[in-house]
């Protein structure tokens, strides 16, 4: 068993796991924060993708421990972050979203993919998440809800 | 599927990473960015009994300058070059190549050093390396030693490392100003490891292309390097010398491709020949 302490959506957690215990796993089963979906746990399908001391990671391929002492943030930990509430309503209004299994993994994605700004057009959207599979939604209105989102955050940074 | 159970340790120098892995009775791994040990583990392909994280170790991160080449830490994150976080001593390749690999996520923690150790040659550092005549920079039990790229692999998926040893940096020759490359992977999907790999470097007469995704060790195509190096400009008729010296390559390595594959790595020869030279 390893002791590990990390920052979860701004909450110091300490706690024990086994060594083999993904942070997919620890987050889900020890933490009960379910929004972390698992797909194919070895990296593929982007289900699993959370943020590591600000940049996505695979969750189902970080073991726990290699994560201690960092800052991570699930899908339940954007409750009060703007560029998020944008996405989601984009996706919302764009039918981003169908099962929504891929769905938390796909918006963090897209999170990091419009603050880096390589969201620039349909061709670049679909590059930067040929990672994150979806078997709903035939992507079209992913698309559409990234190329959304980018707009209205657009509008509001003119607006203020 | 999840991970047999395994011991997790966390090592805090280079040297007490070498000592643990060394004294282990069991089957111990270095484990780096994960991106590729964590699948292996996953899918219990691999069921070490102790894996050691050196993916903080200080001595692995860093960029030391030297003039003739750039000496980047064996922890460099393949994200790292895509951002040019790390100088870029090749005129844009390893910032091109990077961007390539895998998704996003993935370069956010897969390793250079990791990379190379796991020597995929349908991955791109390998073949890459290879072509810029880097060298691998080892730490290990009996002391340290730099290896040459082109010897550092031996076959598929093996090197010369041994069980202790770790990769703590790699020298890449820095290429001067009129070094011009071509790089062409082919593969089905966005992020997929290559079904075709070429890269080109071209540099003051010289020039070298490697092709990876051999199944084997990254290839020198000699033959087809000859070409390119006297090419100047993408004239008429070259496309016809290369890819009969790229058959002739082939040929010589005894590389048994089906038709499919030879067409499909001809062309990622053609590709990258030409973005090196036109
Ligand atoms: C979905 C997916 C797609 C991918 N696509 C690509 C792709 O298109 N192209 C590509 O090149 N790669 C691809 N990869 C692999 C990825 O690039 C890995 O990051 C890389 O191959 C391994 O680096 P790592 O740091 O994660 O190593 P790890 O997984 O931690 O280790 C890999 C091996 O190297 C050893 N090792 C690690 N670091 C060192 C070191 N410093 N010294 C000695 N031994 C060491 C480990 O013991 C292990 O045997 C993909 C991976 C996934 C999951
Ligand atoms: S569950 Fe992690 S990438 Fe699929
Ligand atoms: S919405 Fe169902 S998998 Fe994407």
């Amino acid at each position: 068993m390893n002791e590990i302490g990390m920052t979860l959506n701004g909450r110091k957690v300490q706690d024990r796991v086994e060594g083999r215990c993904t942070l997919a796993d620890f987050v889900r089963e020890q933490q009960g924060l379910t929004g972390t979906h698992l797909g194919c746990e070895h990296g593929v399908c982007g289900a699993c993708t959370v943020l590591m001391d600000g940049k996505p990671v695979r969750s189902c391929i970080t073991f726990a421990a290699a994560a201690d002492g960092s800052e991570v943030r699930t899908i339940e930990g954007f409750d009060d972050d703007k560029v998020m509430a944008v996405i989601r309503r984009a996706f919302s209004e764009e039918h981003g979203l169908q099962c929504g299994f891929c769905t938390p993994g796909m918006l963090i994605t897209i999170r990091d993919v419009i603050e880096r700004g390589v969201a620039t057009d349909q061709k670049a959207i679909r590059v930067a998440l040929a990672g994150n599979i979806c078997r709903c939604t035939g992507y079209l209105g992913i698309v559409r809800s990234v190329q959304r989102a980018v707009a209205l955050l657009e509008e509001g940074s003119q607006q203020s | 599927m999840k991970p047999a159970p395994l011991i997790f340790e966390r090592a805090s120098s280079v040297e007490q990473a070498i000592g643990l892995v060394s004294e282990c009775k069991g089957y111990a791994k270095f484990l780096a960015g994960g991106q590729t040990l964590g699948p292996m583990i996953n899918l219990r392909l691999a069921q070490p009994d102790l894996v050691v994280d050196i993916s903080r170790l200080p001595e692995l991160h860093g960029v030391v300058d030297k003039g003739s080449h750039i000496s980047v830490g064996g922890g460099t994150l393949h994200a790292d070059f895509e951002d040019a976080v790390v100088p870029d001593p090749a005129n844009g390749l390893l910032c091109k190549v990077a961007s390539g690999i895998a998704y996003r996520a993935i370069r956010n923690r897969g390793t250079i050093g990791g990379s190379l150790a796991h020597a995929d040659s349908a991955a791109e550092w390998p073949s890459v390396m290879m072509a810029l005549a880097a060298r691998v920079v080892i730490h290990g039990a009996a002391g340290s030693r730099t290896i040459e790229m082109s010897e550092f692999i031996q076959g598929p998926m093996t090197t010369v490392l041994a069980d202790e040893e770790i990769i703590v940096a790699v020298e890449i020759p820095r290429a001067s100003a009129a070094m011009r490359w071509g790089f062409d992977k082919r593969s089905r999907k966005v992020g997929e490891l290559a079904h075709a790999l070429v890269v080109v470097v071209r540099d003051n007469q010289k020039c070298s292309v490697v092709m990876g995704a051999t199944g084997g060790a990254p290839l020198q195509l000699r033959h087809t390097a000859g070409v390119l190096a006297d090419a100047k400009g993408w004239r008429e008729g070259i496309e016809r010398e290369l890819r009969s010296a790229y058959e002739t390559d082939i040929d010589a390595a005894q590389l048994h491709l089906d038709e499919y594959d030879r067409h499909v790595h001809g062309l990622a020869v053609i590709r990258a020949g030409k973005e090196a030279v036109a």
